[in-house]
């Protein structure tokens, strides 16, 4: 397991569509359309949240939608620089493949907000909060006419 | 035991576990049919008063027909509004169970929980009053993990998000772009989510008819 440092580096966070329709909201401060809160929450078993590392992906030729099923997910995309300045720390965390599941080689954890939502509630709101807002949508291929 | 105690008509019929949608539909009902039962007697009173009503003279007569006029005009706005509402909170339903299937594909994959039954109740009764009253487009409902709800506007100029984690435990972010409202804590009680919310209905009405929105103020003032 590496740390991620470059501030500038992707973290990308897939979520559930909903009918088909990715669930990207409009922020009516910004105007920049971003993932919600629920898209940033891990779960109850996880000690960190999931996502994949844009640096590794891109150092493989594989778009940021690798491993991303387009009917059933959607992509977001966080930044390690967002994560730093809510005290969280990103790393590279490959997974090996196991008969349960296959290999990522491109995966990596954010640890901190685990830590915050079984200690800290309101701090868990707030970081849920700031990734959602720091969020941008990853753009998908437009389908062929 | 003896054979006879066990025969078929002493056995009760199994029932079937209620799902999870059943207490949303038990709770959501009773409160459209109370609500709207109360709209629907207030306009038949004003009919029923209007038609009550004898005319003495030339001039009564037609202050009593200009009367009728309006009443009629106020009972076809009346009913517009209820209709309005209905299908607010048709719409207001179907995001929900959106929300439930969504639940449930997650629950199925392992990556969530399932929506906790009290929390969904609390928060469609805690909702549903402010959806059929108020001009709110239909919120973004959105499961989250360890049972809980989501609910989102982004509009107007306003965002309002509320997580509903247990019944009474709401974290609410609101947001307003032209600053009249902001707030981001607990709102347990949906004190602050309320006035926010009547601040984006009214923003929407505004914004889909003017002239309402200019005549309500003119009766207010």
């Amino acid at each position: 397991m590496t740390r991620l440092h470059d501030p500038e580096d992707g973290l990308i966070r897939r979520h559930y569509r909903k009918k088909g329709k990715p669930q990207v909201v409009e922020d009516q401060l910004t105007g920049v359309k971003r993932a919600p809160a629920a898209a940033f929450e891990p779960r109850a078993k996880d000690k960190a949240l999931s996502v994949n590392v844009e640096s590794f992906l891109q150092a493989a030729g594989e778009s940021l939608l690798w491993g991303v099923n387009l009917e059933k997910f959607y992509a977001a995309r966080i930044t390690v620089g967002a994560c730093e300045a809510l005290g969280l720390r990103a790393y590279h965390d490959p997974v090996f493949e196991t008969p349960e599941a296959p290999a990522n080689p491109y995966h990596g954890s954010i640890f901190g907000i685990v830590e915050a939502r079984d200690t800290d509630p309101n701090a868990y709101e707030a970081i849920l909060d700031a990734l959602s807002k720091a969020s941008t949508i990853v753009p998908e291929p437009t389908p062929p006419c | 035991m003896t054979a006879d105690v066990m025969t078929l008509p002493k056995f009760q019929a199994a029932q079937a576990p209620p799902s999870l949608r059943a207490p949303l539909r038990s709770f959501i009902e009773p409160f459209v049919e109370f609500a709207f039962g109360r709209l629907a007697a207030s306009v038949t009173t004003a009919a029923i008063h209007a038609v009550d009503e004898q005319p003495e003279s030339a001039v009564a007569q037609q202050q009593e027909q200009e009367r009728e006029t309006e009443n009629m005009a106020s009972v076809g706005a009346l009913t517009a509004s209820a209709e309005a509402s209905l299908q607010r909170i048709a719409r207001f339903r179907e995001a929900l169970n959106d929300a439930l299937e969504l639940s449930s594909e997650m629950v199925h994959d392992e990556e969530g929980d399932p929506v906790d039954s009290q929390t969904l109740q609390y928060a469609a009764l805690s909702l549903s009053p402010l959806i059929a009253f108020l001009e709110l487009p239909t919120p973004l409902i959105l499961p989250l993990q360890n049972g809980g709800l989501g609910a989102e506007w982004h509009a107007s100029g306003m965002n309002i998000e509320l997580r509903f984690r247990k019944p009474y435990d709401v974290y609410a972010v609101l947001e307003d772009a032209w600053g009249v409202t902001s707030f981001r804590g607990r709102d347990p009680d949906l004190e602050r989510t309320r006035i926010a919310l009547g601040e984006l209905g009214r923003r929407v009405l505004e914004s889909t008819n003017p002239q309402v929105l200019a005549d309500l103020n003119d009766e207010a003032s």
